[in-house]
């Protein structure tokens, strides 16, 4: 025994890591997809249903359109993220990389709302956008714009992008700093060429950093993608466990959250008795809709990292 | 020998500290957890603090850990995860989930006590009975929904409480030409969205929810079609403000306190809200046609409690259940909640309660009624609240729509 491991002592330091991630990660993914074959409301008896939370979930009207419309802001949420988001932080990481005037200034401030905790952010808006106390409606009301006061965070059709600007504003500086570390990885030389062949500054941003940092680039948009589809505050802070009016912004980790354990969904209710069964479905669901996604994304990394 | 003498005493206060509690006098001195009504710790903090305070000059032995467990969330997750506190907020029978809890265990059965119930009306009883078993402490008070008024902006149009439904659709009309937004809602949260049908449907659906009550579930629903169909109807010409919904409840409750908007449908477990405001508050039980106003069957659950099955105190829990059915905390609750009492002796000083207790019957609540219908698996509270009030108010269903999703629901 003892042979075994002093021919194999990588064994010794993995098995720490190995147990604590099996029992963490491993054992309750699995739990959650014998949970989901189970009706069971988490207090009372469970009863043995083999796949029929699956089959009621896709078939049943009111659970699909809750997921339907879940997954659909869950990946406006995402689009919204690659194509204004991505390209921002590029710009301002670019920016800073590039150490214009007052860079650390607009690093600082673009980054400091990353400390703010997601109550605060939806708080901060409020105080904007309120319709009794927003700075925003009363300057409306006082320039005699009075038709535009609104309770603009509630408005349904805009919900979604008041949330989304609230993410972005909170949480845009971190993408920044990976881009901005991944920029200083770039070789200095192929940049000197490129400015004495004549490109400018965008220029050199687009044909000598992008490609050079793209392994990054997806990797954003992945965890963009997880975010998505894991993300809860906003929503819970902004809608309740409903999502707000009509489910405007409703998303996936908040329908798993509202049928689990939701205020609309007393224990004692008659959806309830199956609270904790349908709840682990749509996890199990959300959970091969994110593994699927990441599972490409290896398979992508790793035939660039072959190719190379 | 010093030494030995540190050492003994240090390790006799150990085990004290360690056992949690301290002999006094053949007693025990036991803390006790409580967690409040998630939804209403703005109203009722000072209560409670009263409330408590007098607990605890009584019984100096039990000490009342009192908590808000921050939301209704909070108590499924506990329960599911058998981490419940000793005592805790309960709805009683105005939902099923009481009922649940107690049928798998999770309540103590308070029978062994002997609750004293004299004093009690037999719907007060029957709230907090389950099977038979007196599960929390009895209700002491009586709540509804109904509609508060700014008197200010109502004379300022001419208007006086109105009489009957059709005075009450016409002073709306009249506000929303000259301007006013009639009422405020707080749409973007299932409940407060709610209230304006609880209060139409007593009033103007009574027979229809009568015959939900007695096992009638197929047909035509000619009355709840009409709530609904003003409820869309009032929302599409903006008479909750434009879009409809937009705003959260404290939103909602802000707009008409601050005096922009001339009526809000609240219940009267708000009143306290509605008091030492800029502008003179008044408050009415909607009339149907014929002037007769109407509130909704219901208790109120400010001090409706339940002890944990699991409570290491069970005794001294108790003590705590029988101190919110005595006459003396329920007096400090009508002093500071100043809500119409249900029992005999209470007495509210409010000028407030004459309008609010102005009603000439008591009909259906129709989530209660929903909520009561004896289906397989269907869930017609569940999609009611959840969706079809949302659906008419964003003016995504028709109110024919909206009464068919309902019974096929409760056909299920």
């Amino acid at each position: 025994m003892i042979t075994f491991f002093k021919k194999r002592p990588y064994i010794l330091f993995l098995v720490p890591g190995i147990i604590l991630y099996t029992a963490l990660i491993i054992y309750p993914i699995f739990s959650a997809m014998q949970l989901s074959l189970y009706e069971w409301n988490g207090i009372g008896p469970k009863t043995f249903v083999w796949i029929r939370n699956y089959v009621e979930l896709f078939t049943d009207d009111f659970l699909m359109s809750q997921f339907t419309n879940a997954l659909g802001n869950s990946l406006k949420l995402f689009a919204l993220t690659v194509f204004i988001q991505t390209p921002l932080q590029i710009i301002f990481a670019y920016m800073v990389y590039s150490k214009m005037k007052n860079h650390r200034l607009a690093q600082i401030t673009i980054f400091a709302p990353q400390f703010i905790s997601t109550p605060i952010i939806v708080f901060i808006f409020r105080l904007l956008l309120d319709d009794n106390v927003g700075v925003i409606n009363n300057l409306f009301r006082i320039i005699g714009l009075n038709a535009l006061a609104k309770p603009w965070l509630g408005v349904p059709e805009l919900g979604i992008f008041f949330m989304y600007l609230m993410i972005t504003w909170g949480g845009i500086g971190v993408g920044m700093t990976f881009l901005i570390g991944a920029m200083n990885m770039v070789s200095v030389d192929g940049l000197e060429a490129a400015y004495i062949e004549g490109a400018g500054y965008w220029t050199r941003l687009l044909k000598v950093i992008l490609p050079q940092i793209k392994a990054t680039i997806i990797n954003l948009i992945l965890i963009a993608y997880i975010y998505a589809m894991t993300m809860f505050d906003f929503s819970y802070v902004l809608g309740g466990n409903t999502g707000g009016v009509g489910g405007s912004i409703d998303v996936m980790a908040l329908f798993f959250y509202r049928i689990a354990f939701g205020d609309s969904n007393p224990v004692g209710g008659k959806i309830s008795s199956n609270s904790i069964g349908m709840g682990t479905t749509i996890a199990c669901v959300l959970f091969v809709l994110i593994f699927a996604i990441s599972l490409l994304q290896i398979i992508y990394m790793s035939k660039s990292e072959e190719d190379r | 020998m010093k030494k030995g003498i540190v050492l003994i005493t240090t390790l006799l206060l150990l085990i004290g500290l360690l056992s949690g509690c301290v002999s006094t006098g053949g007693g025990k001195n036991v803390t006790l957890v409580v967690w409040g009504d998630p939804d209403n710790q703005a109203i009722l903090e000072d209560c409670f603090e009263a409330l408590n305070a007098e607990f605890a000059k009584q019984h100096p032995d039990i000490k009342i850990d009192y908590q808000w467990s921050g939301s209704f969330d909070g108590l499924n997750v506990a329960m599911q995860s058998d981490s419940l506190p000793d005592l805790f907020w309960v709805q009683g029978n105005k939902s099923s989930a009481m009922a649940e809890m107690a049928e798998n265990g999770f309540l103590l059965p308070l029978d062994k006590y002997n609750p004293d119930k004299s004093r009690f009306p037999a719907g007060a009883i029957e709230y907090a009975t389950v099977n038979g078993k007196i599960y929390c402490s009895f209700p002491s008070f009586i709540d509804y929904a109904l509609v508060y008024y700014n008197k200010d902006i109502f004379a300022e149009h001419g208007l006086e409480k109105p009489k009957t439904y059709d005075e009450f659709v016409n002073a709306a009309k009249t506000l929303f030409e000259a301007g006013i937004t009639p009422f405020s809602l707080g749409g973007d949260f299932e409940w407060s969205r709610y209230w304006p049908i609880q209060v139409m449907a007593a009033t103007l659906a009574n027979n229809d929810l009568e015959r939900i009550k007695s096992g009638e579930t197929t047909g035509e629903f000619p009355e709840i079609e009409y709530v609904f169909e003003q409820f869309r109807d009032m929302c599409a010409k903006g008479y909750f403000g434009t879009p409809a919904g937009a705003m959260d409840e404290s939103s909602a409750q802000m707009a008409f306190t601050n005096g922009t908007v001339a009526m809000i449908f609240e219940g009267t477990w708000n009143n306290s809200l509605f008091r030492d405001l800029d502008f003179e508050v008044g408050r009415f039980a909607l009339p149907d046609n014929n002037g007769v106003r109407a509130a909704q069957s219901g208790y109120s659950n400010f001090n409706t409690y339940a002890i944990s099955s699991k409570c290491k105190y069970p005794d001294q829990a108790y003590e705590y259940i029988d101190f919110l059915n005595s006459k003396e905390a329920q007096q400090i609750v009508a002093d500071y909640m100043k809500s119409i009492p249900a029992v005999e002796g209470i007495t509210v000083d409010d000028p407030a309660l004459a309008e609010v207790s102005d009603f000439q019957t008591v009909n259906n609540n129709i989530y209660h009624v929903l909520s009561n219908v004896p289906t397989k698996s269907g869930r017609p509270q569940d999609v009611f609240i959840s969706s079809v009030v949302a659906d008419l108010m964003t003016n995504s269903i028709t109110a024919k729509e909206a009464v068919n999703k309902i019974v096929e629901e409760m056909n299920r």
